[in-house]
């Protein structure tokens, strides 16, 4: 009894260690723009930290619950379109435009999620993916809101309790703040007592439900924490770029975000972010051939699924976890 | 009440519900035999579209060869794909399936683009049945029937094969029970090859009829592609007769709901097959496995 | 006072086959009892119907007096009722004191919690280090679940169940695959449990439920042909001739 305690004494000493790391990484990163760094690559560097928010908000739902998704576009252009809308029309206040997106991604994701988990495995992929079409078909078909195929235009630079937020090194420093945040907050949520729920839905739904966990319930919250913080990084996007089109919400995006966060390791929560910059700049790198990238691109997603020995859901948790087990 | 307008658009979803019909019978049965979801469906709808114009205007042969030789190139090299990327994965979690077929869509398409551009293609419909008959008193262009009756035909020769031949008898058991496929003592794995192959060339077949009704473009499969999933997970995965009836439930509701919605046609399609998801999850057919 | 757990005309088909057929069952207080029958009896249909993974055709179930039928799983386990699964069903590459504290949680009603760490949850790492310790998988604690014997994943099987303290434990063929040894193991460790929690056990180990229950049901085809004690069972005409000597033989 007493050699267990210690494991849990171990693993509780780890713990503040790794929200160290968050906020020197994040420190050091917002740095970088002070020590000489290219504002290219602050540039790219920020659209990689929105990817990194995008990422993680998937990993909550296919990583550590278990639910593939092939429509994660929806949640982020819905969140882009909402804020650059609000953005353009009513102020340009940052975290109201925020706001206004969060709750109208919680409209649409409440009910919505309610129907989608009702299904599970290729069902709820499936579905997914007919969810994010859907949503591209609105946003080209509803011209008066969203101005169809030329895409919402005109979002004005975003401000903070009255200061200007320009693009270039303030912008990023926001971003770099608002991801660590996002991190750290997903960390504690996947630590606690309802995160390790999920993991138990993961591994075996049945056996969940015969421990009192009410699925359908969990799932359901899941879905819509996780299309929220998709949509944080939607607001941040349709600032950056000052405007954003349908193709934000187009099945393209939805893979690029899946092989992100495949890429970096599902169930880990740091992967996905290293799988966003790394995906971020390798693309900046093939882009020269636009041509190109789609085909590489799915060559290299091809490959990186069948070499996977175990498969995607068991693969990256399972190998982080004998990693922490090998450290105690 | 327009009732010419009614009828046009009830025609237009007939004819769409019969190529609809051709993909979502070969996604039912690669599901039904292997529980294969295959996303890259729509590409393959698409390689149909292209395999013409190689055809055509690579060898100059007329339309009516190039209909049959389009599925004919692309059925090997479906068999290669299902051979070289699905068949070593099968017995991981589905999961791994639908990221590939996934993968594999994004990859042709891209090969699509990086041969022919992104640019559409319009092809004229052959000469024979270039023209416009009257339908009731409607003007209707010819092609598209014709089209349509090719699929149909299509269709129902698929049908007669699943239900009255020894290999049709074959793949319903199988489909029903896995383990039948040792007792019948068949390759289960070879018959899922070739299956997919069959799959992919009706889908293949249907994009070469529709090319010159929808024009040709790298993402032409798109929009068929997530009509077929609706159609399969309203028919319920697996069952055949589930998938005609879905098809042209979901082909009459978009064209006539477009036809008087106009966007949001899709929008509320959508919505329909959501209410009969909370309602059954399995299906309007129910037998259909969905998860 | 009620009842732990009452089964009224329980029926449940598939398709055409009657997999169950008005059934009925009561279980005393502190009780074991033992639900026995040939292979494809229905033994596990009935656990599946009070456990709310099928519905049942037609019949009640009780727990304590309250009607809990076709209760999805989560919440007949707020209201008091676990179960093992026949085939071992434990959360693999987790240790095995988190599958333990799992269920702990659970019962303490710490699911929705979204802010503290769970292994701050004391109350739930204290209760789950009380169950492994009680049923000796203390000192495997932090092994991970997948590399346990096949033995000591069937116990904790049931320390999952034990962390959810339910009122009625529902036990699928705990003994299944085990050795002579781990089998008595089991068999002791079931009469410890039922004296805070009452039991119902589906069995094949004809010699092992003789020799642990208070009371018997003998299924076969979907129907109860016998129940009482071990003593009166075994002696009873119909249950002998439906097993033809398989009594006496010691398997089932």
């Amino acid at each position: 009894m007493g050699r267990s305690r210690q494991i849990d004494e171990a693993e509780a000493r780890k713990r503040p260690a790794a929200a160290m790391l968050v906020v020197v990484g994040a420190v050091l990163l917002a740095l970088l723009p002070f020590v000489g760094v290219r504002p290219f690559t602050i540039t790219l560097l920020t659209e990689a930290l929105i990817f990194a928010i995008w990422a993680m908000s998937l990993d909550l739902m296919t990583g550590y619950t278990g639910m593939l998704t092939f429509g994660h576009a929806a949640a982020f252009g819905l969140g882009g379109y909402a804020a650059g809308y609000f953005a353009r029309e009513v102020t340009s206040d940052f975290f109201t435009s925020l706001l206004i997106a969060e709750l109208v991604i919680l409209l649409v994701a409440l009910p919505i999620g309610f129907v989608a988990t009702r299904l599970s495995g290729a069902a709820f992929a499936i579905v997914s993916l007919c969810i994010a079409q859907v949503f591209f078909q609105i946003a080209v078909a509803w011209r008066s809101v969203t101005e169809g195929m030329d895409g919402l235009v005109g979002v004005p630079i975003p401000t903070l309790l009255g200061m200007t937020i320009n693009t270039g090194p303030e912008f990023y420093v926001l971003t770099v703040l608002i991801a660590a945040t996002v991190c750290l907050g997903l960390r504690r949520l996947v630590a606690s007592p309802f995160g390790r729920t999920l993991g138990a839905i993961r591994l075996n739904e049945d056996r969940a439900a015969a421990i009192g966990i009410n699925v359908r319930l969990h799932k359901w919250l899941v879905f819509v924490i996780s299309w929220a913080i998709a949509g944080i990084g939607g607001t941040l996007m349709v600032f950056m770029k000052a405007g954003t089109t349908p193709m934000s919400l187009y099945w393209i995006e939805s893979g690029n975000v899946l092989i992100m966060a495949i890429f970096g390791g599902l169930g880990t929560l740091f992967g996905p972010i290293i799988g966003a910059i790394s995906f971020v700049f390798l693309r900046d790198e093939l882009t020269t051939g636009f041509e190109v990238w789609q085909l590489a691109f799915g060559i290299v997603f091809v490959i990186v699924v069948l070499v996977f020995p175990s498969g995607l859901a068991g693969v990256a948790s399972s190998a982080w976890m004998l990693l922490w087990r090998a450290r105690s | 009440m327009d009732w010419n307008f009614l009828f046009v658009n009830i025609l237009n979803g007939v004819v769409y519900g019969s190529f609809l019909l051709l993909t979502s019978l070969g996604l039912s049965l690669v599901f039904g035999l292997g529980r294969v979801v295959n996303f890259a469906h729509g590409a393959i709808y698409a390689m149909g579209g292209y395999a013409l114009i190689v055809v055509m205007y690579g060898i100059g042969a007329g339309y009516w060869l190039g209909l049959v030789a389009a599925p004919l190139l692309v059925i090997p090299i479906a068999m290669v794909i299902e051979r070289v990327a699905i068949r070593p994965i099968r017995h991981r979690p589905d999961v791994d399936t639908l990221l590939v077929t996934f993968g594999l869509s994004s990859m042709i398409v891209g090969g699509i683009e990086y041969v022919w551009g992104t640019g559409t293609k319009l092809l004229p419909p052959p000469s024979p049945f270039a023209g416009i008959v009257d339908v009731f008193g409607n003007q209707y262009p010819l092609y598209r029937l014709v089209a349509a009756v090719v699929s149909l035909l299509v269709s129902a020769g698929v049908f007669v094969v699943i239900q009255f031949t020894p290999i049709g008898l074959r793949i319903r058991a199988i489909t029903d029970d896995p383990g039948m496929a040792e007792a019948l003592g068949v390759n289960r794995k070879r018959l899922l090859t070739l299956v997919f192959g069959c799959a992919a060339g009706l889908a293949a077949l249907a994009g070469a009829l529709g090319a010159p009704i929808f024009a040709i473009h790298p993402e032409m499969g798109m929009n068929i592609l997530i009509d077929s999933f609706l159609v399969v997970v309203l028919g319920g995965l697996g069952s055949l007769m589930g998938s005609v009836i879905g098809a042209f439930f979901v082909s009459l509701t978009k064209s006539i709901g477009g036809g008087y919605f106009a966007e949001w046609s899709t929008a509320i399609l959508f919505l329909v097959v959501a209410v009969v998801l909370i309602a059954r999850p399995t299906g309007v057919f129910g037998h259909g496995r969905v998860a | 006072m009620a009842s732990p757990l009452v089964v009224r005309s329980l029926s449940k088909n598939f398709g055409a086959l009657r997999a169950v057929d008005g059934v009925d069952l009561e279980i005393r207080n502190g009780q074991v009892h033992s639900l026995i029958g040939p292979n494809g009896a229905g033994k596990t249909t009935v656990f599946n119907c009070i456990s709310g993974f099928l519905r049942p055709a037609g019949g009640k179930v009780f727990l304590s007096g309250l009607e809990v039928t076709a209760w999805p799983p989560h919440r007949l386990v707020a209201a008091g009722l676990a179960r093992t699964f026949q085939v071992t069903k434990v959360f693999s590459d987790l240790t095995v004191i988190e599958n333990v504290a799992l269920g702990a949680r659970s019962h303490l009603g710490r699911n929705l919690q979204m802010w503290r760490h769970a292994q701050n949850a004391a109350d739930a790492q204290n209760l789950a280090y009380e169950v492994l310790d009680m049923l000796g998988l203390a000192e495997q604690a932090g092994a991970n679940a997948d590399h346990l014997a096949h033995g000591d994943k069937r116990i904790l099987e049931i320390a999952i169940a034990l962390a959810l303290q339910p009122k009625v434990l529902l036990m699928d063929e705990p003994t299944a695959g085990m050795s002579q040894g781990e089998t008595e193991r089991i068999g002791a460790l079931i009469r410890r449990i039922a004296k805070r929690s009452t039991v119902l056990l589906v069995e094949h180990d004809i010699e092992m439920v003789l020799g642990i229950s208070d009371e018997i049901t003998v299924m076969t085809q979907g129907r109860v042909i016998a129940s009482g004690t071990p003593d009166a069972v075994s002696r009873d005409p119909i249950v002998r001739d439906a097993y033809l000597g398989a009594i006496d033989a010691g398997t089932l």
